[in-house]
């Protein structure tokens, strides 16, 4: 079965499709996709240097990044949401990681896929139910789940939602329950990927488990932990769900992210500037401002990684 | 890169003694079968309390196993608006799974079987657009809806057109329909020139039931990740009865929780489809996630 190779030079190309299809198709698509996505994202540039809010409008220059980075809330926002996945991402990388290594350990295929699927379950129900039950089950009376289970093991009730101390945390570990399976099967997919001769060899040469592991498992593994690490820090960063159903409402006009903004994550931020709020100018140059912070995050990442795992 | 899997066999760590083996092994599946449990219990939970009477659900210390069945709860939380927040959900995942499917694989044909620098291009375009956070853009996309519908005369916010619309092109499908695409044969194609068949008719008659695989995979990827929205219906279903049922969820949050009992069965019949789903069809979705990681 003869197919081209997926990377084939483009040189040799036409410049347009051949058949009619292709040519009504692609500039049709093109278009649409040009005004569904590319012409927002240059408007939020646009909008940035603009004072816009409902019945305003007129040009600022850099104003509302000078104001923007002067707010003490969008300080905040930054520095929970870098805390955020600074301990979002740790955990749910390690935690994917653990139960992948584990689930690699089953031999018998049936066994494994029925261990995967339900680990994989919890990622594909519906976030927002998942979000609002996890809500109810972290209720800090003796009613909620979790401090009735700490109650079993002696101890003391957390007061988990309602605390500056803890908000952030218990939105981490709803996360890291909800992706642990998700993060599992892209480890999965890369251990499978690893040669069996590459342990049969090292085994002859008469490496320990752990050896084998150091030596082999975790440099093949880097390319695979590079994109789980990406994929894991980019999701923390656009975290809004999570905060949106299960944090406590704020001050004036019921923002959420409490309790004392300690989860105003900057999508949230983002949303009720833009949203919430209609300070659409100001909204846009944060809107920008997180684009080039996820941009850069994803390059310095794919960069750092790449690097690490050239052996 | 091939859309074949390499033909290596999975890594099986070697050990020692057979004998010997059995034991970690035994453990590490031990392990990770009460790993398991412990992610259950938050489905446990709501399970149970979702045909708890109200009495119980505010009895201290809660209880593990209900005394009292009930499944009055139901009904109860369906009643109002409820049904409409489903009905709301399934037109907006399912017009936008089918469209998805439609444009992607097309798309994918044309990259694919009628190449030219400008498909290149147009996919570069593409695949540069999937890094660009939905939250950055969401504001203007709201603007650009809005003059569409100012230009043209029809109503676009605050109905399904409106939410469907920035879902018709999407990265993430065109991505994956353009690798199964590789799969199918030139000279299938050509022998269906050869007969006559128009463009469109070969790949409606010819290709699309061999990508059918990638196509199904798709599907129900988008209608998951669609029926799991919550921030675009926030902004462009403005009214009550557009809500889909995660903004449904959301913002009736206050209500239920005043009425716990309510709100449990509310959120398990809003699993529901979901688990369904996934029940019968996890094949694909495993398989689908697996080979290309990525979230549309």
């Amino acid at each position: 079965m003869a197919t081209a190779a997926p990377r084939a030079a483009t040189s040799g190309l036409p410049l347009f499709p051949k058949r009619p299809l292709g040519r009504i198709v692609l500039p049709v698509a093109g278009v649409f996709f040009f005004v569904m996505i590319w012409l927002p994202v240059l408007e939020t540039f646009y909008l940035s240097l603009f004072h816009k809010e409902p019945g305003e409008f007129y040009f600022i220059g850099l104003t509302n990044y000078a104001r923007m980075f002067g707010d003490e809330l969008w300080r905040k926002s930054l520095s929970v949401t870098i805390t955020f996945a600074l301990m979002d991402v740790p955990a749910a990388v390690a935690s994917g990681l653990v139960v992948a290594l584990m689930l690699n350990t089953i031999k018998r295929t049936g066994v494994r896929a029925i261990f995967t699927a339900s680990f994989f379950f919890a990622y594909v129900v519906p976030l927002v139910a998942v979000a609002l039950v996890w809500r109810f089950m972290y209720l800090p009376g003796p009613t909620g789940l979790f401090n009735t289970l700490l109650g079993l093991v002696g101890v003391n009730p957390i007061p988990w939602l309602n605390s500056e101390e803890w908000a952030l945390r218990s939105v981490v570990i709803l996360r890291v329950w909800k992706q642990t399976g998700y993060l599992a099967l892209l480890f999965l997919a890369g251990l499978q990927s690893i040669p069996a001769v590459l342990y049969e060899a090292a085994a002859v040469d008469g490496a320990a488990p752990w050896h084998r592991f150091r030596h082999v498992t975790i440099p093949l593994l880097m390319p695979t932990m590079a994109f789980v690490v990406i994929i894991a820090t980019l999701g923390a960063f656009l975290t809004f769900t999570e905060i949106y159903v299960m944090t406590q409402a704020e001050g004036v006009g019921s923002t959420r992210g409490g309790p004392n903004y300690s989860t105003h994550v900057m999508a949230y931020y983002i949303y009720t500037q833009a949203i919430s709020f209609q300070h659409e100018g100001f909204g846009s140059a944060a809107a920008v401002i997180f684009f080039l912070i996820t941009v850069c995050i994803a390059y310095v990442q794919f960069r750092f990684l790449r690097a690490r795992h050239e052996y | 890169m091939s859309t074949k899997p390499i033909a290596i066999r999975p890594a099986r760590p070697l050990t020692v003694g057979r004998l010997r083996a059995q034991v970690p092994r035994i453990a590490t599946l031990v392990l990770l079968g009460l790993v398991a449990l412990v992610f259950a219990i938050p489905f446990y939970w709501l399970l149970i309390s979702s045909v708890k009477t109200v009495g119980e659900l505010r009895a201290i210390p809660p209880t593990w196993w209900p005394h009292t069945f009930t499944l009055a709860n139901f009904p109860r939380a369906w009643s109002g608006q409820f049904g409409r927040f489903m009905l709301n959900s399934f037109v907006y995942a399912g017009l936008s799974t089918v469209i998805i499917t439609f444009t992607s694989s097309l798309i994918g044909y044309v990259l694919i079987k009628d190449r030219s620098r400008l498909g290149e291009w147009f996919f570069w375009f593409v695949l540069s657009a999937a890094m660009v956070p939905f939250v950055t853009y969401l504001l203007p996309l709201f603007l650009v809806l809005l003059k569409i519908q100012d230009v043209l005369g029809v109503p676009v916010i605050n109905t399904y057109a409106g939410m469907v619309l920035p879902w018709v092109v999407n990265p993430f499908g065109i991505f994956l329909m353009r690798q199964a695409m590789f799969g199918v044969p030139d000279e299938l194609l050509d022998a269906a020139r050869i007969d006559g068949a128009s463009d469109f008719t070969t790949f409606a008659r010819i290709v699309f039931p061999l990508v059918q695989q990638s196509a199904a995979a798709l599907m129900i990827l988008s209608f998951i990740f669609r029926y799991d929205d919550l921030l675009w219906p926030l902004v462009v279903a403005q009214d009550q009865s557009m809500y889909p049922v995660t903004v449904g969820l959301a913002e009736f949050v206050g209500d239920y929780f005043t009425e716990l009992d309510l709100f449990n069965a509310a959120a398990l019949m809003a699993m529901l489809p979901i688990a369904v789903i996934y029940f019968f069809l996890q094949r694909y979705i495993v398989e689908g996630i697996a080979t290309q990681g990525l979230r549309g």
